[in-house]
C-alpha cells in the first residue's frame, strides 16, 4: 500500500512540475508582451532596420494612415519568450488597439527573428479583402524569400508595400451607428429624480419646521478631467482601438 | 406628530424605492453579462460556420490525390453533417470538437502526399483552414472569459439572490477537446 501511495505522489509531483513549467513559458511571454508600448507604426525591438530604413517606412505608414485611415503596424521582436506567434499577435493587436475603433481597418505584421516566425494578422475590417490565403501569398512571395537571405528589413518593407496596396484599394467601411438611449429610459430616469427631489424637499421642510439649525451648502463639484494623450504634429499619435479575430497567416523560414 | 407620520411614510417609500433600484441594478448587470455571453457565442458560431463552409472544398481537393484516405474523408464529411444538425450550444460544442479532431488527422495525413502540397488551390485552402482554426481559438477564449465573468457574477452575493429569483443559471465554457492543444494543427 505504502509504495503505491508514494508512486502516486511522485507522479502527481512530476505532472504538477511539468504543468507549472509549461504555464511559466506562457506567463513569461504574456508579461513580456504586456510591457510592449508601440514605438510608432514601426516598432523594431529586434533592431533589423537601419535608422534611415525605419524612418522611411514609418513615413510611408503615417502617410497611408492619413490618406486611407487604415493603420499598419510593423513589429519585430528578438523572440516571443516562449509564446506562440498566433496567440501573441492576436493579443498584441488587442492590447495596442491597432486600427480605428468599430472600423478595425488595420493590419499587424509581426516577425520574431530568433523564433523564425512571421505573421500577418488583419483587423476584423480587413478580413474580407485580406483573406488568409492572400496573407499567406504575400508572406510566400515577398517576405520569406528575403528572410531566407537574412534580409529582414527588406522582407518586411516588401511585405508592407503589398499590404499598403491592399489597404489603399479598399474603400473604408461605414462606422457602425451607435444605439441611441431609448426614450423610456430617459422618462424613467427623470421620474425617479423627481421623486428623489420631492423627498429631499419634504425632509428639509419638516426639518425647518422643527427648527433645526441650517447646514451650510457645500457643493462646487470638481469637473471631470479628461485624460487622453495627443502627441503633437503629423507623426504617430497612438493607435485608435481596433480589434482582430485571429485571421491571417503565419510562416516560418 | 402629523409631520412625523408623513416623514416615516416618505422614508418607507424611499427605502422601498432604493431597494427596488438596487435590485434593478443587479438584475441589469446580470442581463448585460448574459447578453455578452450570447454575443461571444454568436462569434464562435460564425467562425465554426466558416470551418463548416470550407470542408466540402477541402475534401474535394484532397480526394483527387489521396484515394487511400477515403475513410477519413468520409468521416470528416459525416462529422460535418452532424455539426449541421446540432441545435443546442452543448451539442454544437461537442460536434465542433469531434470535427476538429478529424480535421487535424486529415491535415497530418496530407503531409504524406507531396503532390497535394504543390497544388496552389490546396495551399490557399490550407491557409484558410489554419486561419479559421486560429479564429476559432480566439473566439473560444473570448467566449470562455465572458462565461467566466457571468458565472462569477451570478454566484456571488448579493447578485446570487437576484439570479436565483430570476432563474439565471451558470453557463458552461466551450473547452478545447482534450489534447486539442497538442493536436496537430496546420503548420508550415
Amino acid at each position: 500500500m505504502i509504495p503505491r501511495a508514494w508512486h502516486w505522489l511522485a507522479w502527481t509531483c512530476l505532472w504538477a512540475t511539468i504543468g507549472a513549467s509549461a504555464q511559466d513559458g506562457r506567463i513569461e511571454s504574456d508579461r513580456f508582451r504586456q510591457g510592449l508600448q508601440p514605438q510608432g507604426y514601426v516598432s523594431d525591438w529586434a533592431g533589423v532596420f537601419t535608422p534611415e530604413q525605419k524612418s522611411a517606412l514609418e513615413q510611408r505608414l503615417a502617410e497611408a494612415r492619413k490618406t486611407t485611415g487604415a493603420e499598419l503596424a510593423v513589429v519585430t521582436l528578438p523572440s516571443l519568450m516562449g509564446g506562440e506567434i498566433n496567440d501573441f499577435a492576436n493579443k498584441l493587436f488587442q492590447q495596442w488597439g491597432i486600427g480605428e475603433k468599430d472600423k478595425d481597418n488595420s493590419i499587424l505584421l509581426l516577425a520574431a527573428i530568433a523564433d523564425r516566425r512571421v505573421r500577418i494578422e488583419p483587423g476584423y475590417g480587413f478580413e474580407a479583402v485580406l483573406t488568409d490565403a492572400r496573407c499567406g501569398r504575400i508572406l510566400d512571395s515577398a517576405v520569406i524569400p528575403k528572410f531566407k537571405q537574412s534580409d529582414y528589413a527588406g522582407g518586411l518593407t516588401a511585405g508592407a508595400e503589398l499590404l499598403l496596396d491592399v489597404m489603399a484599394g479598399q474603400p473604408l467601411p461605414d462606422t457602425i451607428a451607435r444605439n441611441p438611449v431609448p426614450v423610456a429610459t430617459i422618462v424613467f430616469f427623470i421620474f425617479f429624480i423627481g421623486i428623489f427631489i420631492l423627498i429631499v424637499v419634504a425632509a428639509v421642510r419638516s426639518h425647518r419646521e422643527s427648527g433645526g439649525g441650517g447646514h451650510g451648502g457645500g457643493g462646487g463639484g470638481g469637473g471631470i478631467r479628461h485624460g487622453g494623450f495627443s502627441r503633437g504634429g503629423g507623426g504617430f499619435g497612438g493607435f485608435s482601438g481596433g480589434r482582430s479575430g485571429g485571421g491571417g497567416a503565419s510562416r516560418g523560414w | 406628530m402629523k409631520g412625523g407620520c408623513l416623514l416615516t411614510g416618505i422614508g418607507l417609500i424611499a427605502v422601498v424605492l432604493l431597494a427596488g433600484l438596487l435590485l434593478m441594478g443587479l438584475y441589469n448587470g446580470i442581463v448585460t453579462q448574459d447578453e455578452e455571453c450570447n454575443k461571444a457565442w454568436g462569434n464562435v458560431e460564425s467562425v465554426l460556420q466558416r470551418r463548416f463552409d470550407l470542408i466540402p472544398n477541402l475534401v474535394n481537393t484532397v480526394k483527387g490525390y489521396a484515394e487511400h484516405e477515403k475513410g477519413l474523408l468520409e468521416e470528416v464529411t459525416r462529422l460535418r453533417s452532424q455539426w449541421g444538425e446540432a441545435r443546442t450550444v452543448d451539442q454544437k460544442a461537442e460536434a465542433a470538437s469531434r470535427l476538429e479532431g478529424a480535421l487535424g488527422r486529415l491535415m497530418v495525413v496530407v503531409e504524406n502526399y507531396p503532390d497535394i502540397k504543390a497544388n496552389q488551390n490546396f495551399l490557399a485552402l490550407q491557409d484558410e483552414l489554419a486561419g479559421t482554426e486560429n479564429r476559432i481559438n480566439v473566439e473560444r477564449q473570448r467566449y470562455n472569459s465572458a462565461v467566466q465573468g457571468y458565472n462569477t457574477t451570478i454566484r456571488r452575493m448579493p447578485a446570487a439572490l437576484v439570479a436565483r429569483m430570476a432563474g439565471f443559471t451558470t453557463r458552461t465554457a466551450f473547452e478545447a477537446t482534450s489534447g486539442a492543444e497538442t493536436a496537430p494543427t496546420v503548420q508550415f
